[in-house]
């Protein structure tokens, strides 16, 4: 199971650095990623910033970092996730994981493809020192490099 | 099955359970189906921010602060288990 890397799910033009006013900025800044490459459906940051003002920041499930979706939609098929590093800290309201430096997007549906991305992404963030390594790149191929890591 | 950070959850909490050679059946769901009252659950693990609106349920409920570090999860799920 551990052939596969995070870049195998992260389309071209899914990994980007920004300074986001907040942390829903953020969130819509990186689904946006994914309506971009044709993944996600167009209003897809709307339902990012609904689920994340409705059900509170549950979504930063480790220091630093937030995975964020919006509900899935019967259309939805495909599955990628996007990345973005953010250069200033973003307070989500989480007690214990904030501020975030690095949020992921994931398109929403249910399928063993997607099931199989999620394993990836838990690889990836298991790992000691993979988020400060993402957050210290600056530029695609350094976090392309980092991305590949997986478990031995 | 679940589509975002319950899946997360659950694989984290498989690890530990394997390590802890606990024999378990885990589920990803939505707090709908957590809040259901013929739930079998044992134990419901959940993200601080949810544990509010699981208190009363059958099931013993694990908040968990940070889903990958596998020490607390270890040492909260073998509080509850061993």
């Amino acid at each position: 199971m551990a052939s596969a890397n995070l870049n195998d799910f992260i389309p071209d033009g899914c990994i980007h650095f920004a300074n986001p006013a907040g942390f829903i900025e953020a969130a819509k800044l990186t689904s946006e990623l994914l309506t971009k490459a044709g993944i996600a459906p167009n209003n897809y940051s709307d339902e990012v910033e609904k689920l994340i003002t409705s059900e509170g920041p549950y979504m930063v499930i480790t220091p630093q970092v937030a995975v964020v979706h919006g509900r899935p939609s019967p259309g939805q098929t495909k599955t990628a996730a996007a990345v973005l590093i953010s250069g200033e800290d973003l307070i989500s309201g989480h007690g214990k994981n904030d501020p975030v430096r690095v949020i992921f997007a994931i398109s929403a549906h249910s399928s063993d493809a997607h099931i199989n991305m999620l394993r990836t992404l838990s690889e990836f963030l298991i790992q000691p020192g993979s988020v400060s390594k993402l957050i210290g790149c600056s530029t695609v191929s350094e976090v392309r490099d980092i991305l590949s890591w997986s478990l031995p | 099955m679940g589509i975002g950070t319950s899946v997360l959850l659950k694989m984290n909490a498989e690890r530990v359970l394997e390590q802890l050679d606990i024999e378990a059946e885990v589920d990803a769901t939505d707090l709908a189906s957590a809040l259901q009252p013929d739930s079998s659950a044992q134990i419901v693990l959940c993200t601080p921010e949810l544990e509010e609106k699981l208190q009363g349920i059958r099931a013993e409920v694990i908040s968990v602060d940070n889903v990958f570090d596998l020490n607390e999860l270890t040492a909260k799920l073998e509080k509850s288990l061993l």
